[in-house]
């Protein structure tokens, strides 16, 4: 029980981080390798302001956020939305976005160093919680809390709010939502706001748990795609299942096989979704051939 | 209302659209017909900007559009229906008249964080106004749910009422009678008629002419993407040209 529990906090946050990429997705139809990257600034921005500036975690991991919310946004308006504009196909953006990539992953590196930093909510080291027998460390408390709060007021925002509303009629249809009128690239810069907001707050937990290297910015982006392609690319309700499901897949991994085994569960999980139900678990539409 | 000045287009050395020239008259329901293939969808496309790159001119009053993004076009007052319905299919049936209201047209960045008063209003009587247009057409049970699950005439409806929360001036409906049986056909004519009451310009390109004759002003007859005749039914339907693009010479 004590492995799923785990599972299931450090699941939460891989669930934040595919419901951003996912709303992204749900948008923009193209994947966007930089975006892991991008979260990962933001929890080195959240490193720097704790142990420079001795932030507290949560406004450190606000700060982070904001700082990649901005280069989420940039990268939007500087290189995708053009190419997008120019008929550059998903192909095309794919790659840019993996250049983006190798080009932050080595800035983050000069900045930072090729090592981990470990990141805390204190520099003490806190006793755990037991609950019913289960143990729940104050950073995994952290993780949970804040994972599932950011859930809960994504999806009020989505249901409630005439923003939300816009977000998912162009994740349904985005020439229609033309045709009606609605400013369609404009909505799709706050989705990149929101989208990227989600994905840097999720490093930032997720760096709780596992500190940051610059190289997270890919571990983190393929849980993101992962944790999408279980749920159902573009579907909210699948990326929080998938993402806890790759939570939970990984802790057993690593409990009956070892730690090294901990990305090979991960695709394995990928591989068996792809051939038993590839459209994932809430899909908006079935996959269908087109011969 | 709405001008074509010398509107070509071609695709692949194809002609879709020969220098077509025609307006469209303020407060009236055009009827736009022609055989099968005469570029009447197309007109509505380059039109609504859907199709971006024909070249001539097109002013919806007075104000140039040709080249103007569906959503502009669209901003300034003109709504369309398509042939084969297309709905927001994942949203709800409520959700989607209100996608079409102006309150998600003037969303501004800022909004994704603030919300006044006067927002909530507004999202209030927007809602407030799809129940009454569901209401209308015994579709007030539908609201809630999600539009995939209509028919294809509830579909078709739903279109209609999309229209009519627009609040646009021109509206564009491209065979909104297809496929319906007559009740229903009976039901969006009431729904056209209460549109030009109101002082909405409608184009309607249908191929039921039994209909055309019926709601129709006056109809502008399309061939091979040429403009072959313009008038009342009465006095298209005499035209030798007209008579020969339906049944051949």
């Amino acid at each position: 029980m004590q492995i799923i529990l785990n599972g299931l906090i450090v699941g939460s946050a891989y669930a934040l981080m595919g419901i951003g990429f996912s709303l992204i997705y749900s948008t923009v139809r193209y994947f966007n390798l930089a975006y892991g990257m991008v979260a990962v600034i933001g929890a080195y921005v959240a490193y720097t302001l704790m142990n420079s500036w001795s932030l507290n975690y949560v406004i450190a991991m606000l700060a982070g956020a904001l700082v990649a919310v901005l280069i989420g946004m940039l990268s939007s308006s500087i290189l995708f939305k053009p190419m997008v504009r120019r008929g550059g196909s998903s192909l095309v953006i794919l790659v840019a976005s993996f250049g983006l990539l190798i080009i932050l992953q080595n800035i983050s590196a000069l900045i930072w160093q090729n090592t981990t930093r470990a990141l805390s909510i204190s520099d003490r080291i806190l006793p755990g919680y037991n609950l019913f027998g289960l143990i729940i460390t104050p950073n995994q408390l952290m993780i949970g809390a804040v994972a599932l709060l950011m859930m809960l007021i994504l999806e009020l925002f989505l249901k409630k709010t005439r923003y939300g509303m816009a977000i998912r009629a162009i994740g349904d249809n985005q020439e229609l939502t033309k045709v009606l009128g609605l400013k369609t690239e404009q909505i799709i810069l706050a989705v990149y706001v929101i989208g990227t907001f989600i994905s840097a707050i999720s490093a930032t937990l997720i760096a709780l748990e596992i500190g940051i290297r610059p190289t997270h910015g890919v571990t983190l982006v393929i849980k993101a795609i992962i944790a999408a392609i279980i749920g159902g690319l573009g579907s909210i309700r699948g990326a929080l299942l998938g993402g806890l499901l790759l939570g939970v897949a990984e802790n057993l991994g690593i409990y009956f096989l070892g730690g090294q085994w901990q990305d090979t569960v991960a695709f394995t999980l990928l591989a068996v979704f792809l051939l038993v139900r590839p459209e994932g678990l809430f899909a908006k539409k079935r996959l269908v051939s087109v011969n | 209302m709405l001008q074509l000045y010398q509107v070509h287009l071609s695709l692949g050395g194809l002609k879709i659209l020969q220098q077509l020239s025609l307006e469209i008259q303020e407060g009236k329901i055009t009827g736009l017909i022609g055989p099968n293939g005469a570029g009447k969808s197309t007109v509505f496309n380059v039109v609504t900007g859907l199709i971006p790159f024909a070249s001539g001119s097109v002013k919806l009053r007075g104000q140039e559009i040709l080249g103007a993004s569906p959503d502009q076009v669209s901003r300034l007052g003109l709504m369309r229906t398509f042939q084969d319905s297309v709905i927001l299919s994942q949203i709800t049936v409520l959700e989607n008249l209100i996608s079409a209201s102006p309150l998600l047209r003037d969303i501004s960045l800022a909004q994704v964080f603030f919300r006044s008063a006067q927002t909530r209003q507004r999202k209030a009587e927007a809602g407030a106004k799809a129940l009454e247009l569901l209401g209308r057409v015994g579709l007030e049970g539908k609201a809630n749910s999600l539009a995939k699950e209509l028919s294809y005439g509830q579909t078709k409806l739903v279109e209609i009422l999309k229209v009519m929360m627009s609040e646009a001036e021109l509206i564009f409906l491209d065979e909104p009678f297809s496929g319906l049986y007559p009740e229903m056909i009976k039901v969006i004519q009431s729904l056209i008629y209460e549109l030009v009451k109101k002082g909405k310009t409608i184009v309607l390109v249908e191929h039921n002419m039994k209909l055309i004759e019926e709601v129709c002003d006056r109809v502008i007859v399309l061939d091979f993407g040429e403009k072959i005749a313009e008038g009342t039914f009465a006095e298209v339907r005499k035209n030798k040209k007209v008579i020969e693009a339906y049944l051949g010479n």
